[in-house]
């Protein structure tokens, strides 16, 4: 029942702000009351799993919740969340900078809608039991997302949505083949691609094996892992943070969830091959982007690549077996991101430019969004107590001499990159920035929301540190 | 009833190749549109109508809704998103016409050679299902591929969701009703998207040559650094 009416949900808010015609106050509204009404009912799944029975059988067949779905719908709730709070100052600050430089951009009305559909999408993704609707809902999330891309109008904008929508599409269609060859490989029955009888079915392993190739390529496409991930630096520099927030975040661990289900059903036979299969495309991603971290020109797209490298930390943890550690991964990967890209966003109001090279003294500019943008990029680049370097750390442990060494090696260039490119922009002389005193203070305040995630981040981190420590001397005495 | 399916997939891969080979926007679309139409059709030609009757509801809403939408509306929308652009030819295609064909035809023969030798077809499907299927999502990957213009990148990409429908239906895998119709209804919205991109690109560009959007690349902006950078010193 709450799974049904958190799908519904965000649909009725896009109704209301359909009515609500050209009124940006409602909009954010909206948006606000369907995220806090969204979050309070992925905390009751937890809270109170029984109230999710009492529906026809029919509709458990293609949607239902288990652990998985339950903490990336938390992921989704929560970012969707601090998105819509940060939506609140941000909204209208940036509609007044457009209207005064005379730029085009998107109406707030469309924006929410997308916002709002992008919503119901990947809750819809999150709870799906059937493989045919999971298809269904993941190409919704990219028709949501994509017009949010061209928040501001511009040449490059367009490029990215263009890019974005063409190739996720192509990719998304392959992970259609796929699922059909699927539902083929477990003998073609009725009901072929539900995947509580497909994982207590027998699953031809030739099949499967094709059917896993093109799944892998196609929800691959949506993750971002690389040989495929040619439209996410595109997307992520060009659409506003609110967006890359919840793409980077939540939508990559949908998209994760969609082949993390196809593996759950995989043939003993074949689970070796799978998971190599992950393990070469999480070091394939890693590798590429710890290349183009080191020679990056743009911070925005810097983060995007830094989403491609973790999604490829967390298909080999993954893989290796720690699905535990790949979660929290996925979760603290999501939050530190949220506070990126908001701070990113912030240091383009203020400084005008997505350009490393054309921004020095930040430290000089805006204070608290230069120590909150430095400080998160070094617990995402895995510095403890941050979470993410207790995964990383069972990682390394996990994979063996050789496999470790490699990734620690690119992990160490990936915060070479991060660090030096971070440092170029927060210290040095201060830039020429253009804007307003008022509007600097301004930006100051919009650190709130990053600052709090952040608070979040390293007490959760410091509390699991303190407690595997714990738990290591536990053994020793 | 199987002889009114092999005779609408010998159609489907004849129109697939007169689609790689043809560089008029109209007869395209044109073309796309037959394509759709007799994806709908096809699933009424694949019901056992000698053992089952008359075919259910849901085939039948699956069969008529799939008709209208990639027979009628989605050659629409490509139509008018082709006035609003102003394209009539693709010229200069990054492939010429004659080799396209050459390569979508030996592909094409690779795709019957490994079928018929594999011999995995499931039993009571039409022999030609499956290498139709892969013929036209190889002949539309090709066309998003070797084409220029947005508006025959979209073409191919109806073509290659076609192949993939071609597959599904021609392998009798049941996806539900429910899946179906959110199929349909994703390739709806997914072009009506596409259209208005083609629309805004048509304007903020002038032109819809998909290739020349290339400002967003990691090495033209090293270079358009350079260039910056030198103009400065100069």
């Amino acid at each position: 029942m709450i799974t049904l009416l958190l799908i519904f949900l965000p649909l009725a808010g896009l109704l209301a702000v359909w009515g609500a015609g050209d009124r940006l106050k409602v909009h954010v509204w909206v948006i606000n009351i369907t995220a806090v009404l969204h979050c309070l009912g992925s905390a009751l799944l937890w809270i109170m799993p029984e109230w999710d029975d009492g529906l026809p059988e029919k509709i458990y067949s293609l949607v239902g919740q288990d652990v998985l779905s339950r903490t990336v719908l938390s992921v989704i709730s929560l970012l969707f969340l601090l998105s819509g709070l940060q939506t609140i100052k941000y909204f209208p600050m940036v509609r007044q900078k457009f209207l005064e430089n005379a730029e085009k951009f998107l109406s707030p009305q469309l924006v929410a809608i997308c916002l709002l559909g992008f919503l119901s999408s990947m809750t819809l993704v999150a709870a799906s039991r059937n493989f045919g609707l999971l298809w269904v809902a993941m190409e919704a999330t990219t028709l949501a997302s994509a017009p949010l891309i061209i928040f501001r109008r511009s040449g490059n904008s367009l490029e990215a949505m263009w890019k974005y929508i063409l190739l996720c599409s192509i990719g998304i269609g392959f992970a259609l083949f796929g699922t059909m060859l699927l539902a083929i490989a477990g003998g073609n029955s009725h009901g072929g691609m539900d995947m509580l009888l497909l994982a207590n079915s027998n699953i031809h392993p030739a099949w499967y094996k094709a059917a896993f190739v093109f799944m892998l390529a196609g929800y691959g496409t949506k993750m971002g892992l690389a040989p495929f991930q040619a439209w996410m630096p595109d997307a992520y520099s060009e659409a506003p943070g609110v967006l890359s927030v919840l793409s980077s975040g939540a939508l990559l661990a949908c998209s994760f969830l969609g082949i993390v289900r196809v593996l759950a059903v995989a043939p003993a036979e074949v689970q070796n091959f799978c998971n190599n299969l992950l393990i070469i495309l999480g070091i394939f991603s890693l590798a590429m982007a710890a290349f183009f971290i080191i020679r990056q020109q743009d911070y925005k797209r810097m983060l995007a690549y830094s989403s491609m490298e973790h999604m490829g930390l967390v298909s080999i943890l993954w893989a290796l077996g720690y699905e535990w550690a790949a979660l929290l991964h996925i979760a603290a990967h999501a939050l530190l991101k949220v506070v990126l890209f908001m701070a990113a966003d912030n240091i383009q109001l203020a400084c005008g430019t997505q350009r490393i090279s054309s921004i020095s003294g930040l430290l000089g500019i805006s204070r608290r969004n230069a120590i909150t943008y430095l400080l998160a990029l070094l617990l995402l680049c895995g510095m403890p107590p941050s979470p993410l370097f207790i995964t990383e750390m069972v990682l390394v442990k996990a994979a063996g001499p050789v496999l470790g060494a490699v990734v620690l090696l690119l992990l160490f260039v990936v915060f070479a990159g991060m660090t030096y490119h971070a440092m170029r922009m927060i210290m040095g002389e201060r830039c020429s920035c253009p804007a307003s005193a008022l509007e600097l203070l301004k930006l100051e305040k919009l650190t709130f929301i990053p600052m709090l995630v952040l608070v979040f981040v390293l007490i959760a981190g410091v509390g699991m540190l303190l407690g595997a420590i714990l738990n290591e001397m536990g053994t020793v005495f | 009833m199987t002889h009114i399916s092999e005779i609408i997939l010998a159609v489907l891969l004849l129109i697939d190749l007169a689609l790689v080979a043809s560089s008029r926007m109209l007869h395209c679309i044109h073309l796309a549109a037959l394509h759709g139409l007799l994806i709908g059709l096809f699933p009424l030609a694949m019901w056992d109508f000698q053992h089952n009757g008359i075919p259910t509801l849901g085939v039948l809403l699956v069969a008529l809704i799939g008709g209208v939408i990639k027979g009628a509306l989605l050659p629409r929308l490509l139509r008018h998103a082709m006035d609003h652009a102003k394209v009539r030819r693709e010229l200069e295609p990054l492939v010429g016409y004659a080799g396209s064909l050459a390569i979508v035809l030996a592909l094409s023969a690779l795709a019957f050679y490994l079928w018929i030798r594999t011999g995995v077809a499931p039993a009571g499907t039409p022999v030609l299902a499956a290498p139709v299927a892969f013929t036209t999502m190889i002949s539309g990957l090709f066309i998003v591929m070797a084409r220029k213009k947005a508006l025959t990148q979209v073409v191919g990409f109806l073509i290659f969701e076609n192949g993939i429908t071609v597959f599904g239906l021609g392998m009798a895998v049941e996806c539900g009703l429910l899946v179906e119709l959110g199929i349909l209804l994703d390739v709806l919205v997914l072009v009506f998207v596409m259209g208005i991109a083609m629309f805004h690109i048509s304007r903020e560009f002038s032109h819809i040559d998909a290739n020349e959007l290339t400002h967003l690349n990691e090495l033209d902006e090293d270079e358009a650094d350079d260039s910056g950078e030198s103009e400065v010193k100069a």
